[in-house]
């Protein structure tokens, strides 16, 4: 499930402007609770425009939670 | 101490207050708001924001608002806070669906600030009628200096 997004803005989006975002997995970890344990899968996208300027910086994180052992 | 106030707008860092509340509201979740937002950002396709059934089918309770356009209705109150601010980063946990057709409520704190940069940082809550915390987050936010 789609456990939320922190969105880092390096500089404003003009209309027209193409952006492209690179994405790679940036984080992996667990946290445990009643409900038992949940990994925690960080993947980064990066926004730059078509000369290489970095518009913005955007972490999605997806929660997977473990099942127990049969 | 003074008492906590709920603020309609600012205009400068001069303006806010530690512990102000920004004006909290009701933003349009009707499923044809998460249906058009769905469309916008590409989501559609599977049913998911944009028909309840069809989310029902996907084991959901019902069409969802999606996440990104919760993030969306808290940065669109932070600028009816203040039009001019910069909003440098947003951080937000989706801890529970929000659901398409239920009234959400929309609120925001002034939790940090420092007069000299603009600096404000805000805590972010969106709760669904229930008083169910579903979407919270921070916000860190630059506001014109004078």
């Amino acid at each position: 499930m789609d456990g939320g997004k922190a969105v880092a803005s390096h500089k404003p989006v003009g209309p027209d402007v193409k952006l492209t975002g690179k994405t790679h997995l940036h984080d992996i970890y667990d946290k445990s609770g009643r409900s038992g344990r949940m990994i925690f899968i960080v993947a980064r996208t990066e926004l730059y425009d078509e000369a290489g300027e970095h518009y913005a910086t955007c972490d999605s994180r997806q929660v997977i939670r473990e099942k127990p052992a049969q | 101490m003074s008492a906590i106030q709920t603020i309609k707008a600012i205009q400068t860092i001069k303006d806010a207050e530690f512990g102000q509340e920004l004006e909290p509201f009701v933003p349009d979740s009707y499923l044809a708001n998460t249906r058009a937002f769905a469309k916008a950002v590409k989501y559609d396709g599977n049913g998911r924001f944009d028909d309840h059934q069809k989310a029902e089918a996907q084991g959901l309770p019902g069409a969802l608002v999606p996440g990104i356009m919760g993030m969306a209705f808290l940065t669109s109150m932070i600028h009816r806070w203040n039009p001019a601010a910069k909003v440098e980063k947003i951080d937000t946990v989706f801890r529970a669906p929000m659901m398409a057709d239920t009234p959400l409520q929309i609120s925001a704190v002034v939790t940090d600030m420092d007069e000299d940069s603009g600096l404000v940082e805000l805590d972010l809550q969106i709760k669904n009628e229930a008083n169910e915390t579903r979407v919270f987050g921070t916000a860190n936010v630059r506001l014109p200096l004078a």
